[in-house]
């Protein structure tokens, strides 16, 4: 099966830099990837040349196994909002969304149908140069939803939303996967990423760092440490550092354990009495699994310069 | 080619600087030229009929209106580069040539249309006053639009003006920054006017002749000293070599560079 995106040793440079660096990945269908690296690792640049809008210095970029510049309607095919990608601020939201549609062919009324889809429906008439920042990345995304496509880039899509646009946006990615669609999303903060998407792509210095599941990003990253709270910490510390783990205080009242698990952990304070308020296994954060990722990544380049 | 004009159309026609623009070209040509025809007069009794271009006294607007074509068409491209939009109308046609052909098309029509607009009303206008001032049979025979000679004047201004819209619409796709743009068309046009009477004479008429302004030369329906030394059609020739040649070249760059 022919992925939705693919990059085959993509490679941009500008001058002396070189924005993007041999990358290949690719991203399937029904399902949210999350392309992510800090700010200049090259994001913005990839997604760029994969829509043709950059030319690569050597390799590929295929959208459904063919160049994106050689869709005769490519709105119909892929979808973007990219990163600095601009409106003129005199024309009027639905005109901008207008001219998109004429220059595809596609129906007039699905100008109405994506602002309704964005939440812009009331704002329709008004000129875009009046548009909060939140307000022209929904402007951006209905762009990208004009012709219903099957594979969406979206390039830092939760930039300048409001606490309830980053909810909306959220929810409004995972359902638009649902649908199976191909979601690849950009952005500098991991954080952004978590409980949205499935998929990673990570890269820094514009070279594949990872790509990988989240699921097994988050197990890798796991430690086997547990969090306990109790009213008697040093006699806690004690029984289980006599069963061989390593105890550390992170407050009046709470422990970090590392080698036991929790049912040990709750044997062992029960046989002796001691009351546990809780115990949980410490899950590592999206975040953190990533900074680990990276950190590698780093070690690893600088070992081998 | 007719999505990419559709949708042209619908970017061009849904700003209001693009109405304001062409209402200035259309204002200046006729405003400077009424101006002109109504400060011009003659004794009426010139032996043998006057040596005055009264037809190209009454467009003499169209030296005012080149500027707002100018500004007119080069921003209908360096707007898209200023706000990035460049990247949503690549990203919708990414057969770039089909887009600026598009625009060419769209520029170049409107500022025709315009431009036949206003040269007529500044004709009509300016006989009219030229007139009041003198101007008058047998010296100076009565030209209406349906003269051969004053038809083309009319006729080629507009002509003129959409040759400099193609061409300030190509540079502006070379160079993308307004600015810049509009100072190397303003210097085409009135950098030769201003040094040619300075020159010796046959760098002058080499200028004169091959210059992006020889196209006014298509007003002139008399033989004077100060006409320019070139025919009326091969001035406009000139004029539309330069702006075919720049599309040419825009053409030819704007696949090979990033958006």
């Amino acid at each position: 099966m022919t992925a939705a995106i693919e990059t085959r040793g993509l490679t941009k440079r500008f001058g002396r830099t070189t924005a993007v660096d041999d990358l290949s990945f690719s991203v399937p269908a029904g399902c949210v990837t999350g392309f992510v690296g800090p700010n200049g690792a090259g994001k913005s640049t990839t997604l760029r040349l994969i829509l043709g809008l950059d030319r690569p210095d050597a390799g590929d970029a295929l959208v459904h196994g063919a160049r994106y510049a050689a869709f005769r309607s490519p709105l119909r095919e892929a979808g973007a909002l990219l990163d600095g990608a601009g409106f003129h601020p005199g024309r009027r939201a639905r005109d901008h969304l207008l001219w998109l549609a004429r220059s595809n062919d596609l129906p007039r009324r699905r100008v109405a149908e994506v602002l309704e889809l964005v939440g812009l429906a009331r704002v329709a008439r008004r000129r875009v140069g009046g548009f909060s920042l939140g307000m022209r990345q929904r402007l951006g995304l209905a762009a990208a939803l004009l012709g219903d496509p099957p594979v969406l880039l979206l390039d830092e899509p939760v930039n300048g939303l409001d606490p309830d646009g980053i909810v909306w946006i959220r929810g409004f990615l995972r359902s638009l996967a649902a649908e199976g669609r191909a979601v690849l999303v950009s952005s500098h903060l991991m954080s952004e990423l978590e409980g949205t998407a499935d998929r990673l792509v990570v890269i820094g210095r514009g070279r594949l760092i990872a790509e990988t599941g989240v699921p097994e990003l988050l197990a890798a990253a796991a430690d086997g440490r547990v969090r306990l709270r109790t009213p008697r910490p040093a006699e806690v510390m004690n029984v289980l550092a006599d069963a061989g783990a390593t105890v550390t205080s992170d407050g009046a009242d709470e422990l970090t354990v590392s080698g036991l698990d929790t049912p040990q952990i709750a044997e062992l304070a029960a046989a002796r009495g001691l009351p546990l308020h809780e115990l949980s296994p410490r899950r590592a954060t999206l975040e953190e699994a990533f900074m680990r990722l990276t950190r590698d990544a780093v070690e690893l380049r600088e070992g081998s310069q | 080619m007719t999505s990419a004009l559709r949708a042209e159309w619908t970017k061009l026609r849904s700003l209001r600087s693009t109405w304001w623009a062409l209402t200035a070209v259309f204002g200046l040509t006729v405003a400077l030229g009424a101006f002109f025809s109504a400060g011009s007069s003659t004794d009426v009794d010139v032996a043998g009929g006057g040596d005055n271009d009264i037809v190209r006294d009454s467009l003499v607007g169209v030296y005012l209106g080149q500027i707002g074509v100018v500004a007119f068409a080069t921003v209908a491209i360096t707007s898209e580069y200023a706000t990035r939009l460049v990247l949503a109308t690549f990203s919708a046609t990414p057969r770039r040539g089909t887009v600026l052909v598009a625009k060419a098309i769209l520029v170049g029509g409107t500022v025709l249309a315009v431009g036949l607009a206003a040269a007529a009303t500044a004709f009509v206008l300016g006989q009219e006053l030229l007139r009041g001032g003198g101007f008058v049979p047998p010296a100076y025979p009565e030209q209406t639009l349906g003269d051969g000679p004053a038809q083309r004047a009319v006729v080629g201004s507009a002509l003129f003006l959409c040759a400099l819209a193609v061409l300030s619409l190509a540079v502006g796709a070379i160079v993308r920054h307004a600015a810049a743009v509009i100072s190397i068309l303003l210097g085409l046009l009135f950098v030769p006017l201003i040094v040619a009477p300075l020159l010796p004479e046959q760098t002058r008429e080499l200028v004169q002749q091959t210059a992006p302004g020889a196209g006014v030369a298509v007003q002139q329906t008399v033989d004077r000293s100060d006409a320019l030394p070139i025919g009326p059609w091969a001035g406009l020739g000139v004029t539309a070599a330069w702006a075919a040649g720049a599309l040419l070249v825009a053409l030819w760059l704007i696949h090979r560079r990033d958006a």
